[in-house]
């Protein structure tokens, strides 16, 4: 075997040709690549990359709802065609058909696809750690599509914000996130969803934080804006930023007119109470019915919508175009109180017969023809207020969102959203808080806790968590009577004050943030009881001010028997003092009625 | 590995193994994909929207040329289901609203145009068009003064008089007849070289009664058609206005001779009128004492028939006798026999104004002769003051008919709006 020559003065390198890149700088690239993708390399915390995951979905749910609203308005042409008024016998028989079609693919292949979409996301919020099956998001898209396209009288917001939450949980299954983040990642894809569908970003974030989530925290509220903003750039890329509906002018010229909508939300109020009712009464009885009619509810609720659709075709789909005629009143007043009372109609049973479709379009429908009725006899009967219909259409709509879907705030940036018109806010918030408070005084379920419940899920309600008031260690706390040391006393001078006290344990302040506590066993074991009490053994203990939440005291407190509550500004003046009993007293005395509760002392501050 | 800052497998943090990794880097690839398809999707989407778009607003068209507003409005709104914003479906449907009489549906539309276009001019005149309609005059004026101070998109010079023009035609229907006159005046600044615009201008002036501006539009005409009928015609009749007969029948005399002298033609009848006038005027210059005093001989007499005539239209019958003034006692007088009312005797009716005229006619009849009036020149401008009082006092109930009454009313009211 010959060996290679070694390279020799004689036979210098340059005689050999070079390769075209030189393998060590090949090599080098290729180090440095493998280096970067290393997992020592690759650190990011989970955090940041759960921000840049919300992106990706955002961009992910925005073209899926994007293809969503797309094959709704294809299958629309094709099944009732191409103009606003369908013809007979497309007008019937299209909704009949999808709906057996629906039916069909509902009950064989994607049970999870029926309902609205909000209840299924706060579910696999709260019961599945955030898990949505895939399946569950191709069976929403296709048969909620076919249903809206045919002719339903429901709104692909709601099955859009499933498909995001869906795209959402998918995803953060295959990534392997923690459990903790697998649950917050559905109502990330939910907001980025709704954000495409309704292409208002802000209140798919309102909606989703008030609604779904329940509760603001830092990191949720990034990831969720993150999401819902590249959702809704994605599809106003595609679909442009012409908004659902075109909004007239609207300015508030007389004082009067905040009266006229303060009527305009009793009225809302009262529709908005209807519609639950009429929801609450039928779904259930529905459900109830034997199994083989399921197969023919959504067909023979196309087949009643078809037949009213022969004289109100308006009332078929998610309606957006007539929202906006009749803000432009293209409608007589008695046309649009019939179709408001249609659509209530025709929406409750549809959605209640198990048709695939959302609640928030037909929502915006009912409230701009009642509203823009209303508007109408206004006028008529106060022609010196010369307020446009569509100013009330506007408000309605906001109206009986909150009254109906219980979001008041995200109403009213919804209203803002879509207006751009910041003189339309004190009207919807008239409006809005006055149904808001009739319908919770005529049914204080929500309708979305409502379905749940009646689909036998406990889910909490988020609306009545923000009702339920936050407990505060002002509303536990006691008098630190009996249990509070000088530090400059001695120990026997302690002793000898504690004779009459029937407290084991307490509190000393040393100056500063700095307490400390000491038993009366401690004490009764120190050695010298002349020497001051700060030179006794006293172990540090934590504190906490008034304002703390109870929850936030319960970590705080640990094992110590008693803590002290001091100001915030001073940390040695003693406000109270607080126990785990205490605690627990108030969180049962919070269950009692309004007088007992009012038979409990109020603790005046004191001061050390 | 320090806590937090590497991905740990078992305390359910994010796991990167190769395997997530060629995860997320799938998650990207389908999201470029995604947009490749997503775009294929939406343009497919697109093309028909704009094809049925159009094709909606065709039939639109189609619709508002054979005279069927309604069908077109329905075709106008399927179109603007796909292309909501299209500007001129918007306008088109709002026009054809209009003409179906949809008038607060139209404004609705319009001033969601207007919000984005305020200087647009067409839908300034057409939202004026609206307004007037809804009988809301202030703003119908408003919004014709925007379209003739805004932007046309074609033609300006020409759009914005048509706009004015209608203006006027609005302001005279609401009898504003100062601010018309305004707005003509406007006009004929801005058109000085227009025949037919001079000719319309001419023609509204005539009917506002603003003569001598009318007569500068029409000569305006005849600088460049000394022959143009109209302008003749008009030109005559402002100097027929004006009070210059002589100038009248000479122009008037012109234009019938142009239409070929029809007895019936509106240019004959005003010819007859002018040389009538001209024949019956007792302020002519150059007239002597006794054509003077012949012609307002003549003008009392017909006064006098004029008021016969009218009191006999009324079913008035004028008593020879003059009329006793009414006392100003209880209505009706008691009639006694011994010492007992038996009767009451209603007392005679008020005389009518016909009547009053016809008594002081009377008591001037002997000094409205001609020989009379000769002798006593001073009494001719008096017994004219009287014959211009009978005609204002019959021109509302018993317009003039003949020849000789049209005319003798045009020269009261010439001598009317000459007296200080």
């Amino acid at each position: 075997m010959s060996t290679l020559p070694r390279e020799t003065p004689s036979t210098p390198a340059a005689q050999t040709p070079k390769p075209a890149v030189s393998t060590p700088t090949r090599r080098k690239y290729w180090d440095a690549l493998r280096d970067m993708l290393s997992p020592e390399r690759f650190t990011v915390r989970e955090e940041q990359f759960f921000l840049v995951v919300a992106v990706m979905i955002g961009l992910a749910s925005g073209l899926s709802v994007v293809c969503f609203r797309v094959c709704i308005e294809l299958l629309r042409i094709k099944l009732l065609g191409s103009g606003l008024h369908p013809t007979f016998p497309r007008v019937v028989l299209a909704p009949l058909l999808t709906g057996l079609v629906v039916a069909a693919l509902v009950i064989l292949f994607f049970p999870r696809a029926r309902g609205s979409g909000v209840n299924q996301t706060k579910a696999a919020l709260y019961i599945y750690d955030g898990f949505i099956p895939f399946s569950t998001i191709i069976g929403k898209f296709i048969t909620a599509a076919l249903a809206i396209g045919g002719g339903a009288p429901l709104g692909p917001e709601d099955p859009s914000l499933q498909i995001g939450a869906g795209i959402a949980s998918a995803v953060g299954r295959r990534l392997h996130m923690s459990r903790e983040k697998l649950r917050l990642i559905a109502p990330v894809g939910a907001a980025a969803g709704l954000a495409a569908a309704f292409n208002a970003p802000l209140t798919a974030m309102l909606f989703v934080i008030e609604e779904v989530i329940g509760r603001w925290t830092a990191g949720i509220l990034g990831a969720v804006v993150l999401a819902a903003i590249s959702s809704a750039i994605v599809s106003r890329w595609f679909l442009g930023d012409e908004p659902l509906f075109r909004v007239p002018l609207y300015h508030l010229e007389h004082v009067g007119e905040l009266a006229a909508y303060a009527v305009l939300g009793v009225i809302g109020g009262l529709a908005s109470i209807l519609f639950i009712k009429y929801i609450a009464w039928l779904r259930p009885r529905l459900r109830r019915l034997p199994a083989w009619t399921h197969w023919l509810q959504p067909a023979v609720a196309g087949l009643i919508i078809g037949g009213i659709g022969i004289f109100y075709p308006q009332i078929m789909g998610a309606g957006y175009t007539y929202i906006d005629q009749a803000m432009h009143e293209q409608f007589t007043w008695q046309v649009l109180l019939i179709l408001g009372a249609l659509k209530i109609f025709g929406t409750g049973l549809s959605f209640s017969s198990g048709t695939p479709g959302g609640l928030f379009a037909p929502v915006l429908f009912m409230g701009a023809m009642i509203g823009g009725a209303v508007g109408m006899v206004e006028q008529h009967l106060f022609p010196y207020l010369a307020i446009p219909v569509g100013a009330y259409a506007l408000v309605g709509m906001g109206t009986l969102f909150a009254g109906i879907l219980r979001a008041p705030m995200t109403s009213v940036f919804m209203m803002l959203e879509v207006s751009g018109n910041y003189t339309i806010i004190v009207p919807v918030i008239i409006s809005n808080a006055i149904a808001y408070v009739i319908s919770r005084s005529f049914e204080p379920t929500p309708v979305f806790d409502m379905l749940s419940r009646q689909d036998g899920m406990d889910l909490p309600s988020l609306e009545e968590e923000r009702e339920t008031p936050l407990l505060r260690v002002e509303d536990a706390m006691r008098p630190p009577v009996g249990q509070i040391l000088s530090r400059h006393m001695s120990i026997h001078k302690a002793l000898e004050e504690l004779k009459g006290s029937a407290q084991e344990f307490f509190v000393v302040g040393l100056g500063g943030s700095d307490w400390r506590g000491v038993s009366r066993s401690e004490l009764l074991a120190t050695p010298d009881s002349n020497q001051p009490l700060r030179s006794a053994l006293l172990q540090q203990i934590p504190y906490v001010h008034p304002d703390f939440t109870l929850d936030t005291a319960l970590r705080l407190i640990g094992q110590w028997p008693v803590v002290p509550v001091v100001h915030r500004a001073d940390f040695q003046q003693l406000l109270g003092v607080l126990s785990l009993d205490d605690i627990v007293r108030a969180y049962r005395g919070a269950g009692l009625s309004e007088d007992i509760a009012d038979e409990e002392p109020s603790l005046p501050n004191a001061a050390i | 590995m320090p806590e937090g800052s590497y991905w740990c497998p078992s305390c359910s943090k994010l796991n990167a193994t190769p395997g997530v990794r060629l995860v997320f880097i799938f998650f990207v690839f389908v999201i470029i994909a995604g947009f490749g398809v997503t775009k294929a999707y939406v343009s497919y989407l697109r093309g028909l929207e704009s094809s049925l778009a159009h094709r909606w607003f065709q039939r639109g068209e189609e619709a508002i040329v054979k005279g069927y507003p309604s069908v077109a409005i329905d075709d106008y709104r399927n179109a603007l289901g796909y292309d909501g914003a299209d500007q001129q479906y918007q306008l088109r449907l709002a026009e054809a609203l209009m003409k179906e009489g949809r008038l607060t549906e139209a404004r609705a539309y319009l001033l969601t145009l207007w919000s984005k276009d305020p200087a647009n001019a067409e839908l300034n005149l057409d939202l004026g068009r609206v307004y007037s309609a809804l009988n809301k005059p202030e703003l119908a004026v408003r919004s014709y003064r925007a379209a003739i101070d805004g932007v046309w998109s074609s033609d300006p010079l020409q759009r914005r008089t048509d706009a004015r023009m209608e203006l006027v035609q609005y302001l005279l229907q609401n009898g504003d007849k100062a601010r018309a006159s305004a707005e003509l005046i406007a006009i004929q600044a801005e058109s000085p070289d227009d025949p037919a615009v001079s000719l319309k201008v001419g023609n509204l002036l005539l009917e506002l009664g603003e003569n001598s501006r009318a007569a500068k539009s029409f000569d305006a005409v005849l600088k460049e058609s000394p022959k143009n009928v109209d302008a003749l015609s008009g030109v005559g009749q402002a100097a027929l206005g004006l009070g210059d007969y002589p100038k009248a029948v000479r122009l008037l005399s012109k234009a019938d001779d142009l239409t070929g002298s029809k007895p019936d033609s509106p240019e004959a009848d005003k010819l007859a009128l002018a040389r009538q006038a001209y024949d019956a005027d007792p302020y002519l210059r150059n007239l002597t004492v006794a054509q003077r005093a012949n012609r307002v001989a003549a003008a009392f007499d017909l006064a006098m028939n004029l008021l016969r005539s009218c009191a006999s239209q009324q079913n008035v019958t004028l008593s020879p006798e003059p009329a006793v003034a009414p006392r100003k006692s209880n209505t009706a007088l008691p009639s006694k026999q011994n010492g007992y009312v038996t009767s009451i005797v209603p007392q005679a009716a008020a005389p009518n104004s016909l009547q009053l005229l016809y008594d002081s006619a009377a008591q001037k009849a002997p000094a409205a002769r001609a020989e009379a009036l000769r002798s006593n020149p001073d009494a001719m401008s008096p017994t004219m003051d009287f014959v211009f009082e009978v005609m204002r006092a019959t021109e509302n109930t018993c317009p003039p008919k003949n020849l000789d009454e049209r005319a003798l009313q045009l020269i009261a009211r010439h001598e009317g709006e000459s007296q200080p």
